[in-house]
């Protein structure tokens, strides 16, 4: 077995950094980027945001939704970025001049998707908002608007989390449009600022903790090769992180699902304790009650479980992993740092496996350039 | 002497601080002489209005919006409230001086007021007061 030392690696390095890379991430997120981006009148003439992106980009859209809704007072749609460009009715973007605004988001702002997003919605007249890291992307270069993230740089070696940095800046981008519309005062602004700098510093602390766990458990799950994750709503994006990143790192054979189908169809995987699942479990849920009766599932199949949640582990079934995090002034604020208890427990088991992340090195994935992001096709329909 | 107050607004609130005022020039000691009153705010302003009925008051707030109404158009892109508060402010002012006499401040007691006047908020704001 390999010692701690020896598995330390650049995704366990990002992932202890991210309250710090928060704190500093919200530093540069200046209230001016927010009040240059869109006008006043922009600002009034949207009725309805859809968020679109792929991958960890998606996610964060999943976890601002609430975040959205309730500072903006406008509602709020999380598409699948091949939804909303091949299936979405194109009547549904400009039906008055403005409206609806799609938020696009891409860290790099140069995969065919996200290009092919930013152009259908340019053309049939939303507002369309990219948000990246590269203003001079293809992506960014066919929205009406761009917001650059600012992402700062951590140290040789630590890459940024796109997960945290998008989901913090949509989180100030929505209380700037809030604001706006007079759904917040500048004191909430302010405080929702505050509160959020707060909320990643209560991190900073419990990072070892956190590690001590998860490298325990990363000890003991180490010979499983299927997971499950299950959380809803905004939950729902911290669950998806923690299937992606298993996917990502050691290539696992995963799904992710919301409790009440995880009821209907994930219940009935077969060899339960061969199963690692992450469910995500927070007591301010307006589903919290359901995901306590899953939980309690999921125990009598012993499956192999690890609850993240801001609530107490006596609250939930004995024999589950409890991770007990931090818990924001806002709840919207949880699903942006609650993600480090699976990126941890990645990052753990992939050099326990001995496996090398995105399979590198590995024959099978030797596709002669191919490259199914890159080189798919733009179409507008 | 100059004195400070702070107080927290609601949003377009109209705050009565005539009795705070009223003490600060009692505990001045100042017979005859001016006091003067003033917000260093740009969004909110002082003004002497009728204390009798609190309707006065939305009124007061009310045709302030009817005239200069929160658009998007302003050129000060802050907020709607924002923008048209700075006006406002402008308008009606940041600075009340009144009269001391025979040690109390010459207004008409149970009649006028002097309010704190919020165009934007909720907000902790201050006052000055100078008594001489």
């Amino acid at each position: 077995m390999k010692t701690r030392e020896e598995c330390v690696n650049p995704l366990w390095e990002q992932v202890m950094n991210t309250p710090d890379f928060a704190v500093r991430l919200n530093d540069s997120l200046s209230p001016d980027k927010f009040r240059d981006v869109l006008s006043m009148k922009e600002i009034y003439d949207i009725k309805r945001v859809i968020i679109t992106g792929c991958g960890d980009s998606y996610m964060a859209g999943i976890a601002m939704k609430p975040a959205f809704e309730k500072l903006t007072g406008l509602r709020t749609d999380v598409m699948r970025m091949i939804e909303f460009n091949r299936h979405l009715d194109s009547g549904e973007l400009g039906r008055t001049p403005g409206d609806p605004l799609v938020i696009i988001i891409s860290v790099s702002g140069g995969f065919a998707r996200v290009i092919e997003a930013a152009k259908r919605g340019t053309k049939y007249g939303a507002m369309t908002l990219g948000i990246t890291d590269r203003p001079d992307s293809p992506m960014a270069k066919e929205c009406r608007k761009v917001l650059k993230m600012d992402i700062p740089l951590m140290g040789e070696g630590v890459g940024a989390s796109s997960y945290v940095s998008t989901s913090t800046t949509m989180l100030h981008l929505a209380a700037r449009i809030g604001h706006v519309r007079g759904i917040v005062s500048g004191e909430q602004v302010k405080d929702i600022r505050n509160s959020l700098v707060d909320f990643c510093k209560s991190y900073q602390a419990i990072m070892p903790k956190l590690d001590d766990q998860m490298w325990e458990l990363a000890n003991r799950w180490v010979d499983l090769d299927r997971f499950d994750f299950v959380g809803d709503a905004a939950d729902f994006a911290t669950a998806f992180f923690g299937a992606a990143k298993m996917v990502e790192t050691f290539g696992a054979t995963c799904s992710w699902d919301d409790s009440e189908d995880w009821c209907h169809i994930g219940f009935f995987s077969r060899n339960p304790r061969t199963i690692g699942t992450g469910l995500v479990a927070n007591p301010y849920s307006p589903s919290f009650s359901r995901c306590l009766e899953t939980a309690k599932g999921m125990s009598l199949l012993h499956r192999p479980t690890l609850v993240v949640t801001t609530a107490d582990k006596s609250v939930f079934p004995e024999g589950l992993e409890v991770c007990t995090l931090p818990e924001a002034k806002y709840d919207f604020m949880n699903p942006i740092m609650q993600n480090v208890a699976f990126g941890l427990l990645a990052s753990r088991l992939y050099p326990l496996k001995g496996i090398e992340p995105f399979r590198a090195g590995d024959k099978d994935f030797d596709l002669g350039g191919y490259n199914g992001r890159d080189s798919s096709a733009v179409e507008i329909v | 002497m100059l004195e400070k107050r702070t107080l927290r607004t609601k949003f377009y609130d109209m705050v009565n601080i005539t009795g705070e005022i009223a003490d600060i020039v009692k505990n001045s000691g100042v017979q005859d002489g001016i006091c003067i009153v003033t917000c260093p705010h740009t969004t909110a302003a002082l003004c002497v209005a009728c204390e009798q009925d609190p309707n006065i008051l939305e009124d007061i707030q009310g045709e302030l919006n009817r005239m200069i109404p929160t658009r998007n158009d302003f050129k000060h892109q802050e907020t709607p409230h924002d923008a048209s508060g700075h006006i406002k402010s402008a308008i009606v002012g940041p600075i009340l001086t009144l009269i001391v006499e025979n040690g109390e401040l010459m207004i008409a007691h149970n009649q006028q007021g002097i309010y704190f006047a919020e165009f934007d908020g909720p907000r902790p704001r201050e006052y000055y007061v100078k008594v001489m």
